[in-house]
């Protein structure tokens, strides 16, 4: 059965646009990364429309809004919402009720070194405020102490594969 | 003449890693491993994971096999379920047990998903999905 959105995209508080995250509270409130309208919406359990608790629905890089590209997201028990948006190389963190994010993973550019994040996915946040992320493109788990400015390497190397190369002549 | 053969990623690198479940408990990190068409268990800081679903390095559509992993959840019991997004399905992997079951999507009599990215269960269990292309998330409740 459709549980969020229409099946047709729209900008209206029912309707979604290219969701691209799912994240589900211990009261199971559903927290939707609604990509395609750069915004987050949250629906309770059973609801029929959502409501808008993060981004503006213009997609943007100030810190109130989402860029055209976010990923996966995670919702701690005090209802903060954070969010891996992609095309802003950051990881949002949104206090609860408040319309003004603050950056708490990457530094706003692409890269490879430890303050960065590239193309990232998975996201999750411990009981510490400690913040898990999955680079794609880095080929790596990063996490981010509360507070800090620079990933620690969890899982991966940073280098993706070792390429088997069999010559035969 | 040089053959290329497969896709490398042994069991202490990642090759584009998508979704991640934390078990903060056990300090395991579950990981959609989609470029080596795996998910891993890691515990953080190990130097390697553990194969918990799907052959490194090999794309396919038996219950074995992954396509392209993206979102992955984890219920109570240690059982994963993992968005096979290019499949448009989504597998159940009993805990412990590498071969999956398809619970939505094609292959389980309903119909395949159009490019979903992400998945969870709520309290009951009850099985999310996001469809990108459809504008939607869709409930598949357990039965």
């Amino acid at each position: 059965m459709i549980y969020a959105g229409t099946g047709t995209s729209g900008s209206a508080l029912n309707e979604l646009k290219n969701p691209t995250g799912l994240y589900m509270d211990l009261n199971d409130n559903l927290y939707i990364t609604d990509q395609g309208n750069c915004r987050i919406m949250t629906y309770a359990y059973n609801a029929n429309s959502g409501t808008m608790v993060a981004g503006t629905g213009i997609c943007g890089a100030n810190l109130t809004q989402l860029s055209s590209v976010s990923r996966y997201l995670y919702v701690d028990s005090a209802r903060n919402i954070y969010v891996n948006d992609l095309n802003n190389y950051r990881v949002m963190r949104w206090a609860s009720g408040n319309s003004i994010g603050t950056i708490v993973a990457g530094d706003g550019t692409s890269g490879s070194a430890l303050s960065q994040i590239n193309y990232p996915y998975g996201l999750w946040v411990d009981s510490n405020s400690n913040i898990f992320v999955a680079e794609s493109s880095n080929h790596r788990v990063t996490k981010w102490v509360s507070g800090s400015s620079a990933g620690i390497i969890v899982a991966g190397t940073g280098t993706s594969s070792m390429y088997i190369l069999k010559v035969n002549n | 003449m040089i053959d290329f053969c497969g896709l490398g990623s042994s069991l202490n690198t990642l090759h584009t890693p998508t979704g991640i479940f934390y078990d903060e408990q056990n300090q395991d990190l579950y990981i959609s491993n989609n470029g080596a068409s795996t998910v891993l268990k890691w515990r953080v800081g190990a130097p390697n994971g553990t194969i918990v679903a799907g052959i490194m390095g090999s794309i396919g559509f038996s219950q074995n096999q992954l396509n392209d992993s993206t979102g992955i959840t984890v219920d109570p019991w240690k059982n994963l379920y993992v968005n096979d997004r290019a499949n448009n399905r989504i597998q159940l992997f009993c805990y412990g047990n590498l071969t999956g079951i398809t619970i939505a999507g094609q292959g389980s009599g309903g119909a395949a998903f159009s490019n979903s990215y992400a998945i969870q269960l709520d309290s009951r269990q009850n099985l999310y999905v996001a469809e990108y292309n459809r504008a939607r998330v869709l409930k598949f409740n357990k039965l």
